[in-house]
């Protein structure tokens, strides 16, 4: 066997002889590897902040023990001997009574106000630690004596109470005098939905709650919690968490039920984590991909050209197996170089990020784990390996003959090619990829039932990437050559002289050129999904948010013991800003519990559950005109709808029924509950309707189509009402919608009214708080994919760089003929510049269509689901400056390759072979 | 050398379309200067049919290419129809060769992925010509190189002889007032190079045009009407060739 030169060597040698080829490749797979890098650490530190925001929510307690039973009242007895059960375990810390007393009256300075009492331990809850909670000076955690009381901060300042100061409390008809010793601000000991209850110990509430050890709740703590909570493996978090569960279950026995707040809200929301990692990782598995067609494309470049040297290392005897182990040693020496570099890169863009964020006052560690380093380098080695594979094939392969006489070698380029056309190989290719992909509509939803949430969202996004590829193979192969054509055909008056060169050249560069149309397919064919998907999708939100709240502020008593209409009353009259306001009850089901409702034809011959609520006459003056749609009636049907026995239904419910306005409605109230069957609450009645609704915004049940006829909604008057559930109609005023004069108004109001009125007894909703707020997310998301796209970009670009270099470089000759016969230097610049152009144009053109058309699809199925308006996006702004930044940049690249070859005569160009 | 300045004074006449005066050129192998041409003096008249011969080196293309505009000289005086080319910049050399020069390659320089018809459009398309004038102009010239019904074939099904035909037409489109071939049949059997020459000559012989042709052989050289003998970047010989007796184009010779 010859012994052959060293192949690092050959491979420095040949790095050396084309630097910016290699730098192109190097930093291509360096910014790759750095987003792959930097995304990891990202999501690594995002994680790590995750769990003290589930923390917040829920407080510190892993572990809560409650009665459900209703009917045990009160439902935690003798709670001493439940905590010394519990404490027996190893794997808990420490337990706690907690006691939440609501519907008390607090007489503050001047105000009145209901409230809940939490009735706490407090040396049991300073011994356990459940997070923090910053009282006022001097008080001390493990110290609330009896009748005395901790206050939010800003409750405190709201009701202008006074440390120090005694408080009468109206509890159950009885009185109570509170000592207010301290006000708090709530560091993660309390849930953040119980912060503004008012704090005293568990004693102070012993004569109203029916004596000692009487609880509501038992709270718990893990003993290693740090180590059982793990956001990076939730599965296995939430498994361990339920094993403790189980075990506490069996140590107090049957009769009260173990909760986990923590691993409950992990399991509900830690998966969207999951998914982001997966989305994340995916995004820079693309820009591998993409950097990957770069190498690929080099390699093939770079192959081409040492045709006649790897013939002549033949001739003198070198085996076809080193010439392609030379091809993968020069990859792989690009690849590890990028992979270092990159390597660097993450480190750098996560020192930047961590800066950022610690300037808005967020302080996350990130941390490179040597785990990462060791993936990284293995990835760019992977990449480099595939990469190469094909084109150290080729130059293996190839024969000698044809090696080292080019002009008689048979080169593909040069074999007959009548058009730039569709072409069939891909475009077949890409059909089977996309059929095998598009299994992802089948399997949604098996998947949906899958135990896994990693393994579903890893298969499906897998499946949605591969259906974009198998798309993007299509695009490529049939429609950009036709798109490219089309270009031409347009520019053709402008560019007489050179438009038949540059149709030439594409012909001739097309299987570059189709490498370098698949990293801009597939680079703005994703970030156009993903951000048109969250942008369509928040949109969406945003348009048909209305039908959900209804109106401008939206108030819920969610405790249902409030007077409704009174407070609305109240608040109509006191706040200028507020135009209008009404209401609507909870559903009869829902108010007499353990009833439901059925309407249909008058002999039932069909009929379907609903449910059935009260509205006032003057229901839809505060809400938003532009989303009621009625399909039969005016809004004078809401006040026929006060007079007895009569209904308004949805259109749903009146196409399945074929019933309309002046048909009568069976509506009949059922029940198994003998108190409610001897109270008379089983009404079988007929009900005349007066009007049908396609869409009442805040009532989420009045839909258009048939198949919503079930669990639909139908609404009653007030005298209707009143017979039906023999309950004081304005008392049950549920929600509460009031009409502002501005949206400015709107949140003005809502943030006094919250301030002022919202305690766990009662929530304001402001839309335009939501709308921001989605808008907010959305700008953040969308920023962060786009964010990462661009890095993609950026290396498709290179791409084209890549491509033009080596048309460049491959095409001396050609221009040097050309020249001979007349061509202009600044024509040679412009065939260059138009060939990169048409291509970027196309395919980025292309790629983005197929993302905002992909991404448009996935909300549609959506928004007809749901009957939403379907808004008008237009593509996301940094998109678009992606796409003038990608076209720009690829013109300004060719313009600078083509210098070299603009600036030579025509004689030197023809003596290059 | 008094062959050659008697050559010049002969030469010099009004019709006189190129005259090269004390021409150098040299090329750059790293920092050492290669000569290719040493002090080159003569003159082509309109309507001549000239060849220049002499060994691989001694600089015959670099003299082509830099009467034809391609390459710039270091040193000397090349005037094209009284026009100094070395004071020409880029463009204004691009358009004389697009409208008085033309060039036929040894290895023809068809373009692969235009037809017959297309590559012979290229002159006129940069020239701005309407594409009804040009695809007339294109077929009467592939007709007259007889390739008439070979218009759409692209370069790679068309044997050596017809691409170099095709490379002639190409040279015609325009109607330049010179036509410069480098070895135009050294890559062709010796039947396909008597076609060209047959072409070249007829051409010169029927329409006036002035030719100006390298080559290594001598039957070919013999079909010009003088032959300037080149060695080591000097013309060393001027011979004047009357008739084509002796040449390629000579049927009493055996091929």
């Amino acid at each position: 066997m010859v012994k052959f030169l060293s192949y690092p060597k050959y491979a420095l040698k040949s790095i050396r002889a084309k630097k910016f080829r290699f730098f192109l490749g190097v930093l291509a797979l360096a910014i790759a590897i750095g987003m792959f890098g930097v995304s990891n650490v990202i999501i690594d530190a995002i994680s790590l902040s995750y769990l003290p925001r589930i923390s917040e929510q829920t407080g510190q307690v892993d572990i809560r023990v409650e009665n459900y039973n209703i009917t045990d009242i009160p439902p935690i007895y003798d709670y001493e001997s439940l905590i010394d059960s519990i404490n027996n375990l190893s794997e808990v810390a420490g337990a706690a009574p907690r006691y939440e007393l609501p519907g008390a009256r607090f007489q503050g300075a001047n105000k009145n106000f209901t409230v809940t009492f939490l009735g706490i331990d407090p040396v049991r809850e300073k011994a356990i630690g459940f997070g923090d909670l910053e009282l006022s000076s001097p008080a001390d955690l493990g110290v609330l004596p009896v009748n005395h009381c901790w206050v939010r901060k800003e409750l405190a300042q709201a009701l202008e109470l006074e440390i120090g100061g005694q408080y009468i409390i109206e509890i159950s008809f009885t009185n109570i005098n509170l000592t207010l010793d301290a006000t708090f601000v709530n560091k993660d000991m309390l849930p953040s939905s119980k912060e503004n209850m008012i704090l005293v110990n568990i004693e102070t509430l012993e004569p109203f709650i029916g004596g000692p050890g009487i609880a509501t709740e038992v709270v718990a703590q893990f003993t290693n919690r740090d180590e059982i909570y793990d956001i990076n493996r939730p599965e296995e978090t939430i498994a361990q968490a339920k094993t403790i569960g189980v075990l506490v279950q069996d140590a107090i026995g049957t009769g009260y039920q173990v909760y986990l707040p923590i691993a409950s809200a992990l399991e509900n929301r830690g998966t969207g984590l999951v998914f982001l990692r997966i989305l994340f990782n995916s995004l820079a598995a693309l820009s591998l991909l993409v950097s990957g067609f770069l190498i690929f494309s080099l390699m093939t470049v770079s192959v081409e050209e040492k045709t006649r040297e790897f013939a002549l290392y033949r001739t003198i005897g070198a085996k076809r197996r080193q010439i392609f182990i030379l091809v993968l040693f020069e990859a792989s020496f690009t690849c590890l170089s990028g992979s270092v570099i990159g390597i660097g890169f993450s480190y750098l863009i996560a020192y930047f990020v961590k800066m950022f964020l610690q300037s808005s006052g967020i302080d996350i560690a990130f941390t490179l784990s040597p785990i990462m380093v060791l993936y990284s380098v293995l990835l760019g080695v992977g990449v480099a390996i595939i990469a190469s594979l094909f084109p150290a094939l080729r130059a293996m392969r190839k024969s000698i003959i044809s090696g080292l006489n080019p002009l008689k070698a048979d080169e593909p380029d040069l074999k007959l090619v009548r058009d730039r056309g569709p072409n069939k190989t891909l475009f077949l290719v890409g059909f089977s990829i996309s059929i095998a992909s598009g299994l992802i509509f089948l399997l949604i939803p098996i998947m949906t039932v899958s135990s896994s949430d990693t393994l579903f969202f890893t298969i499906l996004l897998m499946l949605f990437f591969g259906f974009g590829f198998g798309l993007s193979l299509i695009i490529v192969g049939v429609v950009e050559p036709l798109v490219e054509n089309l270009f031409l055909f347009i520019i053709k008056p402008i560019f007489k002289k050179t438009n038949k060169i540059v149709h030439m050249f594409l012909k001739r560069n097309r299987r570059r050129n189709a490498i370098t149309a698949m990293m801009f397919i597939v680079s703005f064919g994703t970030t156009m999904v993903i951000s048109t998907t969250f942008l369509v999708q928040d949109q969406g939100l945003i348009e048909n948010i209305g039908t959900i709240t209804g109106s401008d502020i939206t108030l819920f008593d969610s405790t249902y013991d409030i007077n409704g209409s009174e407070i609305m009353d109240e608040i109509v009259e006191e706040f200028d800003d507020v135009i209008s306001g009404s209401f609507s009850t909870l559903p009869i089901s829902s108010v007499l519990t353990g009833l439901w409702s059925v309407a249909g034809d008058q002999i039932f011959f069909e009929s379907y559950g609903v449910s059935v609520l009260g509205v006032p006459s003057n229901f839809i003056e505060p809400l938003y005109d532009d989303l009621i749609v009625y399909s039969e009636g005016t809004d004078a049907m809401f006040d026929d709808l006060q007079g007895n026995n009569t209904v308004i239904i949805s259109t749903a419910l009146a196409k399945e029924l074929e019933l309309g306005i002046g048909d009568t409605l069976r509506l009949k109230l059922l029940t198994l509950n003998p108190v409610l069957i001897e109270l008379g609450y089983t009404h079988d009645v007929f009900l005349d309707i007066v009007g049908v609704a396609s869409k009442l915004p805040g009532m989420s049940g009045i839909h258009e189509q048939e198949r919503f006829a079930s669990g639909s909604t139908i609404l009653i008057g007030e005298d209707t009402w009143s017979y039906l559930t023999d309950l004081d109609f304005q008392d049950s005023a549920y929600r509460i919608f009031l009409e502002t004069s501005s949206h400015e108004a709107a949140e003005t109001v809502g943030i006094e009214l919250r301030r002022r009125y919202e305690s766990n007894a009662l929530f304001v909703l402001i839309e335009k708080e939501l709308v921001d707020r989605i808008s907010e997310d959305n700008q953040t998301r969308v920023v962060l994919v786009n964010v990462m796209m661009v890095f993609t970009i950026v290396i498709a670009l290179f791409g084209v760089f890549a491509s033009t270099y080596s048309n460049v470089a491959e095409s001396h000759k050609t221009i040097g003929i050309l020249k001979a016969i007349g061509l202009k230097n600044r024509d040679v610049d412009g065939i260059f510049i138009l060939e990169s152009t048409i291509l970027t144009i196309s395919s980025c053109l292309l790629g983005g269509l197929m993302g905002y058309f992909l991404g448009y699809y996935l909300y549609l199925i959506d928004a007809i689901e749901q009957e939403w308006n379907i808004p008008l996006v237009a593509p996301p702004l940094i998109s678009i400056l992606s796409f003038v930044f990608a076209i720009v940049l690829a013109g300004l690249g060719a313009f600078i390759a083509t210098r070299v070859i603009s600036r030579k005569s025509a004689s030197e160009l023809i003596r290059v072979e | 050398m008094s062959t050659e300045k008697q050559a010049v004074v002969v030469n010099n006449n009004s019709a006189v379309i190129v005259k090269v005066e004390d021409l150098h050129k040299s090329y750059f192998l790293g920092k050492t200067a290669i000569p290719a041409l040493r002090g080159i003096d003569f003159e082509l008249t309109r309507g001549e049919f000239c060849s220049i011969m002499g060994p691989s080196g001694c600089g015959k293309t670099t003299l082509l290419n830099i009467i034809g505009g391609i390459d710039r000289p270091d040193r000397g005086l090349v005037q094209f129809e009284g026009v100094e080319l070395t004071t020409l910049s880029d463009n204004e050399l691009a358009d004389l060769r697009l409208d008085k020069i033309s060039f036929v390659f040894q290895f023809y320089n068809l373009l692969p992925l235009l037809s017959a018809q297309e590559n012979v459009e290229v002159p006129m398309v940069f020239r701005g010509d309407s594409r009804s004038s040009r695809e007339q102009r294109a077929n009467e010239l592939l007709a007259l190189v007889g390739l008439k019904g070979r218009e759409n074939h692209l370069p790679t099904e068309l044997s050596g002889g017809e691409q170099q035909r095709v490379s002639i037409s190409r040279a015609m489109a325009n109607n330049p007032d010179l036509m410069i071939c480098d070895e135009p049949s050294g890559d062709l059997d010796s039947a396909s190079a008597k076609v060209i020459l047959k072409l070249l000559n007829d051409l010169n012989k029927d329409m006036g045009m002035t030719i100006l042709m390298v080559t290594h052989d001598r039957r070919t050289a013999k079909v010009c009407d003088r032959i300037l003998h080149m060695l080591d970047g000097k013309i060393v010989q001027e011979e004047a060739t009357p008739g084509i007796e002796g040449s390629i184009l000579d049927d009493s010779i055996e091929d």
